[in-house]
């Protein structure tokens, strides 16, 4: 049943299709890992084999659905951010706190990114943010190393 | 057969296990009030947690977090009209109307009282059903072992409804992951890239806290949005004590929504959301007032809550005794008996007979605490987390996985592995791709790979003996059913559409 392309249909397929990417993407990616099968022992490649010829066949089947569906423009692509600056900054804060985890330990790392991450993305409590800070940290501190005496990466001024 | 379960009762009646559950419930009805948090983000997130606790205190606080999060799925869903759980969304249809009339606390003990009952009934038909079943599959061999696995990958992928393709991609995806490492039989490296440390293959727990814990961090961070929490502060709520009188008249509808809950649970790919929605179609087609349900019937939230409690337990019998987890938090759940050295399947029962039989007692006496934990009190309590700020949330949740996965092996190796599934399963889930089978196939992979080549080793190299039973050809069948069923359905809906449309 084909029906008339709605205007979000028609908007949206301007863009590219998340989908699109994500087909091109499993296909390239199960391509490049294929060919480091060759060197594996028969019956050890047997599974990784079947693997990713059917990733790349479903790939293609997943890139040849959205060509069509842009070209009959009856399903809107899927909207993948609703603000993408904001995503991107989620990703960088946590790409930062388990670098800086690794470089002034795990709780100089905590005790500052908690309070600088609510902060940053709309809880604007100064009280609120440190307490919540100040029960955490400490609270994870008391069971891992005095509780548990599990180690955490140490703190750089401990070094 | 019934004697272990006797026999494990002592054992988890210690004050050690009974506070596992009671901290697992209260830790789940919590985290399943907040939306955008699940019954499976947090199991994933204890998992690295229980490494050094005794197993029964791991188990017993994944059954309470189970239960609770079931329950607590309701509570934003009566008060906000924002179901905390996927398998809340059909108690918003009369529980979010009730709460606009001032009767919010009377729907929340309604749907305290009917998720206890569900969960009873469910725990008492996997103690009932998993024994026996579980001395069957005692007789499989490597053949019928794999034939088992990929009905398991074939159920959640087809059974599972959306899109077969990307379901099938998730799949294929997860048995790759379960590839990583040397081969258990050559030697030989698949996939480590020169890293010693994916020698022994991805680690189930940094797999599942990345697909699982990460995306609702960041999800919490990203909503700008804050709930509007003026209806939690007032419930109208009198002792449940009281209630429970009133309540017995919905007992057509627990038996009706148990049994309903109970058999979703068991088939592999269907969920608690489906069990509610199911129980509360049938429930509004039995009652004598349907046109009153969505304008604040009471049994609406009954019949949604009992089945999505009831599908709690039952969803293990597939996962204990096959080693077939039918939904995610099954399947979160068979990772965590996989750390403490538990294989999922029939040898379970044998080896293993008090921690099995122990959980199942687990997952009876945490629908039990629900009654005592949900009372008048604790609902006041409870809808509180509502207004807990959701970065400061965000924040903390990054820390704690952080804190879990680096806990494993104590190397950063793993988190930046974790952190690279987590970005994976944040872009699955937005293009819609289905996480349970990448689960599934992680676990189900290396069982059905093993056992494959076990089975040719049998056979001589002949790929004829994976067809040689009577069980494997049975097995067979039913995985084209499982793969054809879902096309033979949507062929006859369109030849019903046509029907009508002349």
């Amino acid at each position: 049943m084909t029906s008339e392309p709605t205007n979000t249909a028609s908007e949206s397929s301007r863009g590219i299709d998340p989908d699109l990417i994500a087909g091109t993407v499993i296909v390239l990616g199960a391509g490049v890992l294929l060919t480091r099968t060759s060197d594996m022992p028969g019956m050890t490649a047997l599974l990784p084999v079947t693997m990713l010829s059917a990733l790349i066949l479903l790939g293609v089947l997943l890139i040849g659905r959205c060509v069509l569906r842009r070209r009959r423009q009856t399903v809107a692509p899927i909207k993948v951010f609703d603000d993408a600056k904001r995503f991107f900054g989620i990703v960088a804060s946590i790409a930062i706190y388990v670098a800086a985890v690794a470089l002034l330990g795990f709780y100089t790392a905590t005790a500052v990114m908690i309070p600088v991450v609510a902060w940053c993305f709309g809880y604007r409590s100064l009280k609120g943010v440190l307490l919540a800070d100040l029960i955490f940290t400490g609270g994870i501190a008391i069971i891992f190393v005095l509780l548990m005496g599990q180690e955490l990466p140490t703190e750089f001024f401990l070094r | 057969m019934y004697g272990n379960l006797i026999d494990a009762l002592p054992s988890v009646l210690s004050m050690g296990n009974l506070l596992a559950v009671i901290v697992g419930v209260v830790a789940g009805i919590c985290v399943g009030a907040l939306p955008g948090l699940s019954a499976t983000m947090a199991i994933s997130v204890l998992i690295p947690f229980t490494f050094g606790m005794d197993p029964l205190v791991a188990l017993g606080m994944m059954a309470g977090i189970y239960n609770g999060a079931m329950y607590g799925g309701s509570i934003p869903a009566v008060l906000l009209r924002i179901p905390g759980t996927p398998a809340a969304v059909a108690t918003s249809f009369d529980g979010y109307p009730m709460a606009q009339q001032g009767r919010g606390g009377y729907a929340l003990q309604v749907a305290v009282v009917s998720s206890a009952l569900g969960g009873i009934v469910s725990a008492l038909v996997l103690m009932l059903l998993a024994p026996p079943l579980a001395k069957v599959t005692l007789l499989f061999g490597p053949t019928e072992i794999f034939w088992v696995a990929v009905f398991g990958m074939s159920a959640i992928v087809f059974l599972l409804g959306g899109d077969v393709i990307k379901g099938l991609i998730s799949a294929a995806f997860g048995v790759f992951v379960s590839l990583v490492g040397a081969d258990t039989i050559t030697g030989a490296e698949r996939y480590t890239f020169g890293h010693l440390e994916l020698l022994d293959g991805i680690n189930i727990v940094v797999l599942l806290v990345g697909l699982y814990a990460l995306p609702p961090a960041i999800g919490l961070l990203e909503e700008i949005r804050d709930f509007d929490t003026e209806n939690t502060g007032r419930l109208n709520t009198t002792s449940i004590w009281k209630a429970i009188p009133g309540m017995l008249k919905y007992w057509k509808t627990w038996v009706r929504s148990s049994i309903i809950g109970v058999f979703v649970g068991i088939l592999p790919g269907a969920g608690g959301s489906m069990a509610a929605f199911l129980s509360y179609n049938e429930a509004r087609r039995a009652s004598k007032n349907p046109d009153d349900w969505g304008k604040g019937e009471p049994e609406g939230v009954a019949a949604s809550e009992t089945s999505n409690n009831a599908d709690t337990a039952a969803a293990l019998i597939p996962a204990l005794t096959l080693g077939i987890p039918g939904t995610a938090v099954a399947a979160v759940m068979l990772g965590g008996l996989l750390i403490h050295g538990l294989q999922p399947g029939p040898m379970l029962f044998r080896d293993n007979p008090e921690i099995v039989f122990g959980f199942m007692w687990q997952f009876l006496f945490a629908a039990i605490l629900l009654i005592f934990l949900g009372g008048a009190l604790a609902t006041n309590s409870f809808a509180q987390v509502l207004r807990l700020p959701r970065p400061l949330l965000g924040a903390i949740i990054i820390s704690l996985v952080f804190i879990g996965v680096y806990s494993i092996n104590g190397r950063m190796f793993d988190v930046y592995l974790m952190l690279g599934f987590g970005l994976i399963g944040y872009f699955m889930d937005k293009l819609k791709f289905p996480l349970p089978p990448v689960v599934l196939g992680l676990i189900l992979g290396g069982f059905a790979e093993q056992n494959l080549r076990l089975a040719l080793r049998i056979g001589g190299g002949n790929w004829d003996i994976l067809a040689s039973s009577p069980t494997a050809k049975v097995l067979i069948g039913m995985i084209l059913l499982v793969i054809l069923s879902p096309l033979f359905s949507r062929l006859m809906r369109a030849r019903k559409a046509k029907r009508v449309a002349e």
